[in-house]
């Protein structure tokens, strides 16, 4: 019962804090996301298995996981808000050229970030030749270049 | 600058304007930085056990004075420090069966001469030192997390302490 116990506590608490870091901590990969990803796996694994490393308490884990991570997907499905609240919704950076500041603010973005996935995305050199620049729910940002 | 025009029917296929309820994540979001804040700043003055001005307490009697864990955490290891004061006679530190329940001692150094179970209590016994106070401690681990009202004491003197282990 612990095992199911530690890892449902350890998967929604972990979900939460994510998810109130705003979406960049873990989407955008920089040096320190991935030192900060490396040792939040390494500690969230002692909080799990305690001291108890037997193949069962894995596979009770690993299961309780799953079914954590199946449960939200259903209720995601089922009720939009719900989903809106544990993924968010993409975010309009740049619309027809022009920066929205206060989503850049909000997602913790420079316009640097954004022309730099326009340029690896589409080749584009100015923030004019962009219409649409959109933070994906997944943490990618989409570029749509003016026609 | 903020995207005047962005009307709906402008926007990519399957992407809708959520300004409203992204305005309020923002919010929800700053608020808790504040509270991560707090929470580290609250660890850092011991509110989270392991170390810091909260997580400690001082049990004071005439023969010594009992340093234990008043906040701690869950299946981690812990120490209590007992100081009894100079004296020919043995010393005895004393415990109940709750804060064994607490509590898994898994040493003392040094070793106490005698321990015996008296009256629902368990009495440690050390041997005296004339001159110098005795130190002593109990390194312990951590057994199941919640509030434990436990009895320690030296001597005749025995408290009631409210100990908080944290899951």
């Amino acid at each position: 019962m612990e095992s199911v116990i530690r890892g449902l506590a350890i998967y929604f608490v972990l979900l939460v804090i994510i998810r109130l870091s705003g979406r960049r901590t873990l989407a955008q990969m920089t040096p320190f996301d991935l030192v900060i990803l490396l040792v939040i796996s390494e500690t969230t694994q002692q909080a799990m298995l305690g001291d108890d490393f037997s193949i069962t308490n894995a596979i009770v884990l690993i299961l309780t996981l799953f079914l954590a991570d199946i449960l939200l997907s259903y209720l995601k499905s089922w009720s939009p808000l719900a989903g809106k609240v544990i993924d968010g919704v993409p975010t309009i950076l740049i619309t027809n050229g022009v920066a929205d500041q206060e989503a850049l603010r909000g997602c913790r973005l420079q316009i640097e970030d954004v022309l730099e996935a326009a340029r690896n995305q589409q080749g584009v050199e100015s923030v004019k030749d962009i219409r649409f620049a959109i933070l994906e729910v997944s943490g990618a940002i989409s570029i749509i270049k003016n026609q | 600058m903020t995207n005047k025009g962005t009307g709906s029917d402008h926007l990519p296929d399957g992407i809708r304007d959520h300004r409203a309820f992204q305005r309020r994540v923002w919010i929800v979001q700053r608020a808790a930085w504040f509270v991560f804040g707090i929470v580290l700043i609250s660890c850092l003055f011991g509110a989270l056990g392991k170390g810091g001005y909260l997580s400690r307490a001082l049990m004071e009697t005439p023969q010594g004075t009992v340093d234990y864990p008043a906040i701690s955490r869950w299946n981690a290891p812990d120490e209590i420090h007992i100081r009894f004061g100079p004296g020919d006679a043995d010393r005895v530190f004393i415990a109940d069966a709750a804060f064994l329940k607490g509590f898994f001692v898994e040493g003392i150094d040094p070793p106490p001469k005698a321990v015996t179970p008296k009256a629902g209590l368990i009495h440690y016994q050390f041997p005296g030192n004339p001159g110098l106070p005795v130190d002593v401690r109990f390194r312990l681990h951590t057994q199941s997390p919640g509030f434990h009202r436990i009895h320690l004491g030296i001597g005749d003197h025995v408290s009631a302490l409210l100990v908080l282990i944290l899951p």
